[in-house]
């Protein structure tokens, strides 16, 4: 292999392909390395959602936005059916109380340009019709869309290397290499790699690279585990998160210590892919970096989803699976130079935000890289 | 059981009763109408240039078929609705049979290739080489296959079946064909999982029982690697599908 390149990106899920991809059509000469495969870690083991509602009005909202009109031609653009559909969303309130959280948001993203509605439980219905009728409505978003995340990472990657990226699967990055205090490249287990940039796209596994030059990053893993049924004919019209969700990400001192789904995170969040089965997720635990699923929280994300959504009773589970998402203390990403360490670019720690962001961070990030 | 009504397919006595004297066939290219039960439909007798097919004016009227007047233009073809109407011609080698027919299904044979020659009921009967695929406009989208099979088989022959190594699907639940598992295989996926995020092979109602094993096969070929150094794919609860309130602990959770 050429031992010089611009851009080395590390890291081959949705976020490092998409700045392979961005980095690559900007003209750079750009080398991704996973010491896996596209898509192995937590790109592989996630939902596909694309939800505008969820996010905090503010720079967190402002970047979705812009990543949401990115992802109206991306499938065209990267001559790849990454399974984008502008379905819409649903953010489902069980109680008043609830409600009122969602009322408290919608204000608020209402001001920063997103219409979200917040409809009863009868006029929810009449475009959800398998929603509960005793839950209290939902607040519904027409921005909101879904997409397959193993394929948006696949369909990146391949474009990338049209572009004439190099897209190098199975090496494994051991360090960063430094000298006159800048970052110039990588060791990896077959050789150095030397480059102007190196972005480092790792999530979950993002800190190691940087504990040796003293910097702490607060990226922890949080595991949320997912189960995936039969496919099923088309019965869910959007995504669909519940308030939970929100509660567990924004607000975690109104959680109930003593209640098992609130200990374990689980806020629902269902989708349904282009091939039918149902992805009913999720929870939202930390247990380090054990992907294993656990009867505990199968069967808390099971009755979760059988509360909202009663008639999904008697439909099979094929499969569940656990991935780790990579959590901030602030709920949002990393992105950026890194102070004290030029030539490194951080693209990590989007937690459930990762497909959302993931054009709009590779977009940006490309920019950096002047 | 036998029959038409019974079973959606002619029996022989059927068959034998519409098919041409030898002879004629011997002469050349002639409709074969297989046409026996009393329906009403006649779109056969205007497809007919030469004035070859007659239902008459009471439409359930089996078609008659003057076999002087056909010329085995084929044309007939295409305008049944009910696919029953091939063409047969005994008349270009001594021991060969050209044997016409609808074939409704994708992907289409080649020229050249060799395929399965099967009967009315998908048996296969013989092997037999495509003489010709008519996807022409005024075949309106049902393409017209031409095989040359021994003579002995023309009665029978009257549709066919891919036998290309791509036809073959490793993966039942998400059709995965051997040739796209080989294709991930050459791009680099070197396990079941890789193999799986590129194809969807294993992602299915069995959750791979059933080709996880023809897969690692696969990969170890393609990889000069024993089968037993394939690493197997991640098992995850639940072993059994299960229903989302029995996993919930609902009242049905026995």
């Amino acid at each position: 292999m050429s031992n010089k390149a611009e851009v080395i990106v590390i890291g081959g899920g949705v976020i490092g392909t998409s700045v392979a991809y961005y980095a690559a059509k900007a003209g750079k000469r750009v080398v991704l390395l996973d010491r896996g495969d596209i898509a192995a870690g937590t790109s592989g083991a996630c939902d596909g959602f694309i939800i505008m509602q969820s996010k905090n009005p503010g720079p967190h909202l402002d970047l979705a936005m812009q990543s949401a009109a990115l992802y109206r031609t991306l499938a065209a653009e990267l001559d790849y059916d990454i399974e984008y559909m502008p379905c819409g969303g649903m953010i489902v309130a069980e109680s008043e109380k609830q409600a009122q959280l969602l009322q408290g948001l919608i204000a608020k993203q209402k001001q920063a340009g997103l219409q979200v509605e917040l409809l009863p439980i009868a006029q929810a219905r009449q475009s959800e019709p398998l929603l509960a009728a005793d839950l209290w409505g939902a607040a519904y978003c027409a921005n909101d869309a879904q997409v397959n995340p193993i394929r948006l990472a696949q369909g990146f990657a391949q474009a990338a290397r049209r572009l004439g990226a190099q897209i190098r699967p199975g090496v494994e990055v051991q360090a960063l290499l430094e000298e006159n205090g800048r970052v110039c490249g990588v060791k990896t287990g077959q050789g150095e790699l030397r480059a102007d940039y190196v972005v480092n796209a790792t999530g979950v596994w993002a800190p190691t690279l940087l504990s040796p030059f003293g910097i702490e990053l607060p990226i922890k893993p949080r595991r949320g585990q997912i189960l995936v049924t039969e496919p099923l004919p088309p019965m869910l019209n959007h995504v669909l998160l519940c308030a939970c969700y929100l509660i567990a990400k924004y607000h975690p001192e109104e959680l109930d210590p003593t209640d098992r789904q609130h200990r374990l995170g689980v806020g629902l969040a269902v989708e349904q892919t282009a091939h039918g089965s149902l992805l009913i997720g999720s929870t939202r635990e930390f247990a380090g970096f054990d992907r294993k699923t656990t009867l505990a929280g199968i069967e808390a994300v099971a009755q979760h989803a059988r509360r909202i959504l009663p008639a999904l009773a008697k439909v099979n589970i094929i499969r569940t699976f656990a991935g780790l998402r990579p959590h901030t203390p602030d709920g949002l990403p990393i992105l950026g130079p890194v102070e004290g360490l030029p030539g490194l670019i951080m693209a990590a720690g989007h937690e459930g935000d990762g497909i959302a962001l993931a054009p709009i961070t590779g977009q940006k990030v490309a920019e950096y890289l002047k | 059981m036998e029959g038409v009504k019974l079973t959606g397919a002619l029996s022989a006595a059927e068959a034998a009763s519409v098919f041409p004297p030898n002879e004629r066939a011997e002469r050349g290219p002639v409709a074969v109408i297989e046409c026996v039960q009393q329906i009403p439909c006649n779109p056969c007798e205007k497809a007919c240039p030469f004035g070859a097919i007659e239902v008459g004016p009471d439409i359930t009227n089996l078609p008659r078929l003057d076999l002087d007047k056909c010329q085995g233009c084929g044309l007939c073809l295409s305008k049944c609705p009910g696919l029953a109407i091939f063409l047969v011609d005994a008349s270009k080698s001594a021991t060969e049979a050209l044997v016409m027919f609808p074939y409704e299904y994708l992907p289409l044979p080649a020229a050249d290739e060799i395929v399965d020659g099967v009967d009315r009921t998908g048996r296969f009967v013989t092997k037999a080489r495509v003489v010709k695929v008519d996807t022409g406009a005024q075949r309106e989208g049902t393409a017209i296959v031409t095989l040359a099979v021994p003579k002995q088989y023309m009665h029978d022959v009257r549709s066919m079946r891919l036998v290309a190594p791509g036809e073959v699907f490793l993966c039942r639940c998400c059709e995965v064909s051997e040739t796209e598992v080989r294709q991930a295989v050459r791009e680099g996926a070197k396990t079941v999982v890789a193999v799986k995020m590129r194809t969807r092979a294993g992602m299915g109602l069995c959750q791979g029982r059933t080709c996880r094993r023809l897969i690692s096969r696969v990969i170890a070929e393609e990889t000069g690697q024993s089968p037993a150094d394939i690493l197997p794919p991640t098992s995850r609860a639940p072993v059994r599908t299960l229903s989302l309130e029995a996993l919930a602990g609902g009242d049905d959770n026995e």
